[in-house]
């Protein structure tokens, strides 16, 4: 890439830490927030594993301490403040910075735990219901929320492409950045469970009633979680002026679609080959020269399997040592491609490759074996993360040291 | 942002008005209501293969008959990105999925309408029926969906990463969420005549399609030669000087500027914030379309499809205008939009010889 775009700031919520530091801690004991406690009103949820942060919204609330009180967040729209203002603080930015900086917001389900309880009253009485609910419902409510709260102006959007909606604000922010309609781009994703969600991957049944294997031939599906994952990308140019320190460089991105079905990833891994071979090629690196990959690995049987195809297509004869996270952080949807980009950068920082926990034996046609105890003197240079969603839409993020 | 050879190649619309088959442009009017007027929709099994589309909502088959129809327009070329802009996203098949979840207490839920739901259900039902692997993206951020779906594009174009992109945007309406912007006081055209509004408007939905190429060809409408957005303005600006800096980028004055088209709704604390752009311009003729179009979170995209014709065929369509100047020969159009002082974009239209 000619420009070269920095990572100066990284911040995370998830369950298995509210803040970087308790993530990095949850890591070093490979801690799993798959669990059936649930803070979630639904039946569903009281009875398959999730992967909830066991807070509610107005602890949520009260863990920001700008935040405008006069309006009713969503949780994704609280989720995503506290881990975009523990980024922009971990970046340095000043509110004057911040105002001539953009935001990339990126969510699925939006301000869906309110809508849906709107719209419950609301089927009762077309005049019922709490509209203040209802005003968060869509997905641009929680970044006009989270740019009120961190002083962003210049530019606001929200990317919305399911699982691989953080992975895409990234890319959406690396162009804006390249371009040099902005030299700070806060982005990354955040989602919360709602009924909605919960119900939907069920109808789909695609959802666990164990905790998650990713990769594993006898994987039932997948535990979702809730979480949020953000970023402070930054040109070269405007790292040097503020005297910001990188904490590594997004050096390539892909997107691609598999253009093969609605809900499920084809059988030879199309999106997922070419966003990963986009990822590699923008960057200038070689195949060769990837550490490791973050893999999408929901514990589904059809996302597993396409994923693992597309990765022996691209590393035939040496495949880099590679895990999924979900086990430990469930699958968190439009956050995942954030949450997972955080610990990329973590991976980087720490010399550490992630365990695909709950892996027992390999999917026979591929033969994968992934990494499943925490390796913590292993450096890497180059990682790879992965996230695919729905609609085909295969996002694949390459995170360099610097 | 100037913008460097982007051509508008392909165009098609289904809204409110005729605008599928373009009757819209010969001076047909739908005349809009209080209640919200659904779209002039095509008949759909002339243009999807029946079974396949059977299960689709509405949004989902404009989608797809309007994408067709653009990229047929630029000679059928294989869009390199499909980006599409939704402020609300499938609406029909959400609350489907919501009411069908507690009504039947989160059991016996068919997947379909979760399926279909997704914001991206669009870009990647459009991606399917072309057999398109190449980057799908979906923005959903109320006023600005359509204008980061445009934003994308351009950008991809200009830094030549491809020469054709697909950029859509896409709203529909379900008489819940009328009722609901009704409640809110959004988009509702009674709110418009209490508030004394100069123009009444209704909440409204529709599509539009575009290809966007960095060559011309020989259906190529016009040009894109300046984009710019803007979700505040910077601190101590205003926008006459923000239209100035626009214009000084593509070496123009406003003088040069033979029509605007402006995005009034018929809110009157929303529309004064046009005022001083309508005084800017008073040597221009100016236009509206959202009393005839609707309002919601990417109506400003048929701004555009009335920019690009009216490029095209060098007149100014009667049915929009708001004030006129003698009917300068429209060479150069400056389309501005925004919402209560935020969301700011400007897009300058030219002729593709300029």
């Amino acid at each position: 890439m000619s420009v070269r775009i920095l990572i100066t700031g990284i911040g995370s919520v998830s369950s298995i830490g509210l803040t970087i530091e308790e993530l990095t801690e949850s890591i070093l004991l490979s801690k799993t927030g798959v669990s059936s406690q649930t803070r979630l009103d639904s039946i569903l949820a009281r009875s398959l594993p999730t992967a909830q942060i066991q807070l509610s919204n107005e602890e949520l609330q009260a863990r920001i301490p700008n935040i405008d009180q006069s309006h009713i967040h969503s949780r994704t729209a609280l989720l995503g403040m506290l881990a975009a203002s523990e980024a922009v603080k971990m970046a340095g930015l000043s509110d004057h910075e911040c105002k001539s900086a953009g935001l990339v917001n990126s969510t699925s389900a939006g301000g869906m735990d309110l809508g849906e309880l709107f719209y419950a009253d609301y089927l009762q009485d077309p005049n019922g219901g709490n509209l203040a609910f209802a005003q968060t419902h869509d997905c641009g409510d929680a970044a006009e929320q989270m740019a009120a709260l961190l002083h962003i102006e210049k530019y606001i959007t929200t990317i919305s492409t399911a699982c691989s909606s953080a992975a895409n604000a990234m890319i959406h922010a690396a162009r804006l950045i390249k371009a040099g309609i902005c030299d700070i781009v806060v982005a990354g994703g955040s989602d919360a469970i709602g009924k909605f969600t919960i119900n939907g991957f069920n109808s789909l049944m695609i959802l666990s009633d164990e905790p998650c294997q990713p990769f594993d031939k006898n994987r039932k599906g997948l535990n979702l979680g809730e979480a949020a994952g953000y970023f402070v990308l930054e040109s070269e140019a405007s790292a040097k002026r503020r005297g910001a320190k990188a904490l590594a460089v997004l050096s390539g991105y892909g997107n691609a679609c598999d253009a093969y079905h609605q809900t499920a990833s084809s059988p030879n891994g199309e999106g997922a080959y070419l966003a990963m071979m986009q990822a590699i090629n923008v960057s200038g690196y070689k195949p060769s020269e990837i550490d490791y990959i973050n893999a999408h690995g929901t514990g589904t049987q059809n996302n597993d399997m396409s994923e693992s195809v597309a990765l022996l297509r691209i590393f035939p004869d040496h495949l880099p040592p590679v895990s999924s996270t979900k086990a430990m952080t469930g699958h968190t949807l439009a956050a995942a491609g954030g949450i997972e980009a955080v610990m990329s950068v973590l991976a980087l920082q720490h010399d550490w490759v992630f365990p695909n926990k709950n892996f027992k034996d390999a999917i026979e046609e591929t033969g994968i074996i992934p990494v499943t105890e925490l390796q913590i003197n292993k450096h890497s240079k180059h990682i790879l993360s992965n996230s695919f969603g729905f609609g085909g839409n295969n996002s694949s993020l390459l995170i360099s040291a610097c | 942002m100037l913008i460097q050879n982007v051509f508008i190649n392909g165009l098609s619309s289904v809204s409110a008005q005729a605008t599928f088959d373009e009757e819209f442009l010969t001076g047909t009017v739908n005349e809009p209501s209080f209640e919200y007027v659904g779209c002039v929709e095509p008949e759909y099994k002339n243009f999807l293969n029946p079974t396949a589309s059977r299960r689709f909502s509405r949004i989902i088959k404009m989608s797809l008959v309007a994408a067709q129809r653009s990229i047929a327009m630029a000679d059928n070329i294989m869009p390199e990105a499909i980006i599409t802009g939704t402020g609300l996203g499938c609406l029909e098949d959400t609350e489907k999925f919501l009411s069908g979840l507690i009504v039947n207490n989160e059991s016996m839920l068919s997947p379909t309408a979760f399926i279909q739901s997704t914001h991206n259900t669009l870009s990647g039902q459009i991606a399917m029926m072309i057999k398109c692997y190449h980057p799908n993206y979906t923005y959903s951020n109320r006023y600005f969906s359509f204008e980061s779906s445009l934003l994308d594009g351009l950008l991809m174009l200009q830094d030549k990463s491809c020469k054709h992109v697909m950029v859509n945007a896409a709203d529909e309406v379900i008489p819940a969420v009328h009722n609901i912007t009704k409640r809110m006081g959004m988009w509702d055209r009674h709110e418009s005549i209490a508030s004394n509004a100069k123009m009444p408007v209704t909440i409204g939905e529709g599509v539009v399609s575009m290809i966007l190429s960095s060559e011309k060809h020989k259906h190529t409408l016009a040009q894109v030669k300046a984009f710019s957005v803007l979700y505040k303005l910077p601190e101590g600006s205003s926008i006459e000087e923000q239209i100035n800096l626009f214009l000084a980028e593509v070496s123009l004055t406003i003088s040069d500027i033979e029509v605007v088209v402006l995005g009034l709704n018929g809110n009157a604390e929303n529309d004064a914030f046009y005022a001083p752009v309508q005084k800017v311009f008073n040597q221009s003729t100016q236009l509206v379309y959202k009393h005839l179009f609707g309002e919601s979170f990417t109506a400003s995209a048929f701004s555009y499809w009335l920019a690009a014709h009216m490029i095209h065929n060098q007149n100014v369509i009667e049915q929009c205008i708001l004030s006129d100047k003698g009917h300068r020969k429209p060479k150069h159009i400056l389309i501005y939009n925004q919402h209560k002082n935020t969301y700011h974009s400007f897009c300058l239209l030219t002729d593709v010889e300029v």
